[in-house]
C-alpha cells in the first residue's frame, strides 16, 4: 500500500496525529502548489550539447543517449511509458553538472504521472530504495510500484497532504526526513532522500527554455563561455543562436560563476521561492 | 563543520570532467573500512554523505559523472583538527592540465604551497591532467595564484598585436583559475581588450553582468579603455641601436681574446 493509499484512515491511529496534520496541511499545500520540477542534466549528454543542439529538449527515455537502459526497464515493469524525468523540489549530482528548475506552468499541456519516491531506485537490480515487501521479488516491486502512481493532475495535491502526513514540517522534505513511517517501512528504511522525493514525469519532451532558475558547476559555466565567444557575431536581423538564447534570454544562473554545490544552490533557491 | 573522522579515508577521483584547462571540484573519498565511496561534500552538515558501493562508482565512472585518478590521495590532513578527530575544512581537488601549468609558468606541479605539502596524481583518461587535494581555502588560492601568473604573461603581451591569440588564450585560461571577484574582473577586462570587438556585448550579455550585475556596457567599455590606456603607457621605451650588421659582429668577436671553457670568467677579468 503506497504512503497515500488511505491517508484519512492512516491518520487516526498512532502514531499520526490527525489534529496536527490539518494544522500543517495549509501551509504544505502552498508548498505543494509552488514547488518546482528540477532535472539533472550533463551526465550522459553535455549541457552545452542539449543547449546547441535541436530540439533543446530534456528528451524523453526515447532517447537511448540520454538515459540508460535502467530507465527504460523501469518503465517496462511499471508500466509506465517513455517519459521526461524530473524530481519535485530535488536536485542530485548523480545526474549531472547542472541543475534546471521548472515551475508548474510547465505542467500545461502535458500528460504523465508521478509516484513518491525514484521509480528507477526502487527496480534497479541493486535495489538501491528499500521496502519491505514479502516476498521482496521483482513482481512484488513493480505491483508496489504500480500502486504508487499517481496521474499527474493530481500529483501537488497529494504531495501537500504527505508533506503534512509525514513530515514534522515541509523543510524537513529538504534537510531531513520523513518523521512518521508507513507499513512498508520506505521511510524507516532508506536514508538517501530518493526514497522520499516525487518523482514527476511528463510523456512528451520538455523545452530547456522553460526553465525558470539553472545552476551549473564551474567547468560547464567555463565551457558555456568558451563556446560562446569561438561563435561568430550574429547579423542584426538574424535569430540570435541557441546558445545566445540560452544565456541571454533566460533567467541568469544562480551562481555565474559556477559552483560544485550547483545542486545545493538550486534547492535553496526553491526553498526560497516556497516560502522555506 | 566539526565533523568527526572515524574510518580512514582516501581520495580516489573528483566530481565532474575536466571540461576546461583547470578548475576544482568536490573529492571522491573512498573508505578504506568497506571501500565505499561518496562525494565529500560537508559543506551543508543536513546533507548526509552518500556513499555508494563498489558497482554503483564503476557505473558513476564509466558514465563520466565521476573521474577517477590514476592512484589515489591521501586525505588532506590540513582538512583535519589537530588529533585528527574531527573534519575541520571541506576538501577540495584542484584539476590542471600541463597546458595550466605552462601558462603560469610553473616549471612542474608545485610541491607545496602557502606551508601546505601538495601531492599530485594523473587523471584516468585525461592523460594531460594532474589533480591534487587539499583544503577549499588553499585551492582557491592556489588557482589565483595561477591567474596572476598568467593575468602578469598577459599584459607582457599587451603591447605584441601579432600576439593576439596568445591574449586570449591566456585571459581564458585567468578566467579559468580565477575564483575571487577582483581576480575574475581583471581577467573579464584583459578577455574583453583580447577578444573580436563585435564579441564584447555577448561576453557582457551572457557573464559578464550576471557576474558583476552592477556594471553597465558603458561602464565596461570605459573600464576597458582605462586599462588599455595603463597597459599602453607600460610599453618598453624605444631605444635607438647602433647600427649593427653581421659582419661587424664577427669583427667583435674576432678580436676578443678566447675563452678558456675551464675558467670562463677570465674573460670579464681581463
Amino acid at each position: 500500500m503506497s504512503v497515500f493509499k488511505d491517508l484519512d484512515a492512516r491518520l487516526e491511529n498512532p502514531p499520526f496525529d490527525a489534529e496536527a496534520y490539518r494544522q500543517r496541511l495549509d501551509a504544505c499545500v502552498q508548498v505543494a502548489q509552488r514547488v518546482a520540477l528540477v532535472h539533472v542534466t550533463g551526465r550522459e549528454r553535455p549541457l552545452l550539447q542539449t543547449v546547441e543542439q535541436s530540439p533543446h529538449e530534456i528528451p524523453t527515455s526515447d532517447d537511448h543517449g540520454y538515459y540508460t537502459d535502467f530507465t527504460r526497464d523501469a518503465e517496462r515493469l511499471l508500466g509506465l511509458g517513455a517519459s521526461s524525468y524530473f524530481y519535485a523540489g530535488r536536485a542530485c549530482p548523480d545526474f549531472g553538472s547542472a541543475a534546471l528548475a521548472f515551475d508548474g506552468a510547465c505542467e500545461a499541456g502535458h500528460t504523465g504521472s508521478a509516484t513518491p519516491f525514484d521509480t528507477g531506485g526502487l527496480v534497479h537490480p541493486k535495489r538501491y530504495i528499500r521496502v519491505k515487501l514479502e516476498p521482496d521479488t521483482d513482481d512484488q516491486r513493480a505491483a508496489y510500484g504500480r500502486s504508487s502512481v499517481i496521474a499527474l493532475e493530481d500529483w501537488r495535491a497529494i504531495f501537500g497532504q504527505v508533506l503534512a502526513a509525514y513530515f514534522s514540517s515541509p523543510r524537513e522534505y529538504w534537510v531531513g526526513r520523513p518523521t512518521w513511517h508507513d507499513p512498508e517501512e520506505l521511510y524507516s528504511r532508506n536514508s538517501s532522500w530518493r526514497a522520499w522525493t516525487f518523482e514527476v514525469r511528463f510523456h512528451e519532451a520538455l523545452s530547456i527554455h522553460e526553465r525558470v532558475a539553472w545552476c551549473a558547476d564551474t567547468a560547464t559555466m567555463d565551457a558555456l563561455r568558451r563556446r560562446q565567444m569561438a561563435q561568430e557575431p550574429t547579423a542584426p536581423g538574424n535569430l540570435p543562436t541557441s546558445l545566445d538564447r540560452f544565456l541571454q534570454e533566460g533567467p541568469p544562473p544562480l551562481e555565474p560563476r559556477g559552483t560544485p554545490a550547483f545542486c545545493e544552490r538550486l534547492e535553496a533557491w526553491i526553498r526560497r521561492e516556497v516560502g522555506l | 563543520m566539526n565533523v568527526p573522522m572515524t574510518d580512514p579515508i582516501a581520495i580516489i577521483g573528483f566530481n565532474g570532467q575536466p571540461q576546461v584547462e583547470c578548475g576544482w571540484s568536490l573529492p571522491i573519498a573512498q573508505r578504506e573500512s568497506d571501500r565505499t565511496q561518496c562525494v565529500f561534500d560537508v559543506a551543508e552538515a543536513h546533507r548526509p554523505l552518500r556513499w555508494h558501493d563498489p558497482a554503483e562508482v564503476e557505473e558513476f565512472a564509466l558514465s563520466g559523472r565521476w573521474t577517477p585518478l590514476v592512484e589515489p590521495l591521501p586525505f588532506p590532513r590540513a582538512c583535519c583538527s589537530e588529533t585528527g578527530g574531527a573534519l575541520i575544512a571541506q576538501p577540495m581537488v584542484v584539476f590542471a592540465a600541463r597546458a595550466m601549468l605552462d601558462a603560469a609558468d610553473e616549471a612542474s606541479w608545485p610541491v607545496a604551497f602557502q606551508n601546505e605539502p601538495l601531492e599530485w596524481r594523473g587523471v584516468v583518461g585525461h592523460p594531460q591532467f594532474h589533480a591534487t587535494c587539499v583544503p577549499a581555502a588553499t585551492a582557491y588560492a592556489l588557482l589565483g595564484h595561477w591567474a596572476r601568473r598568467v593575468k602578469t604573461r598577459f599584459d607582457s603581451m599587451h603591447n605584441k598585436p601579432h600576439m593576439r591569440e596568445r591574449r586570449l588564450r591566456a585571459a581564458d585560461l585567468m578566467l579559468c583559475a580565477a575564483v575571487e571577484p577582483s581576480l575574475r574582473w581583471q581577467g573579464y577586462l584583459r578577455y574583453t581588450l583580447a577578444l573580436e570587438p563585435e564579441k564584447v556585448r555577448r561576453l557582457f550579455d551572457g557573464f559578464i553582468r550576471h557576474e558583476f550585475p552592477g556594471v553597465t556596457f558603458d561602464g565596461l567599455l570605459e573600464e576597458m579603455t582605462k586599462l588599455k590606456a595603463v597597459l599602453d603607457s607600460q610599453r618598453p621605451p624605444v631605444v635607438a641601436s647602433a647600427v649593427s650588421t653581421a659582419r661587424s659582429k664577427v669583427n667583435r668577436i674576432t678580436q676578443r681574446p678566447p675563452i678558456d671553457v675551464f675558467e670562463p670568467t677570465q674573460r670579464d677579468a681581463a
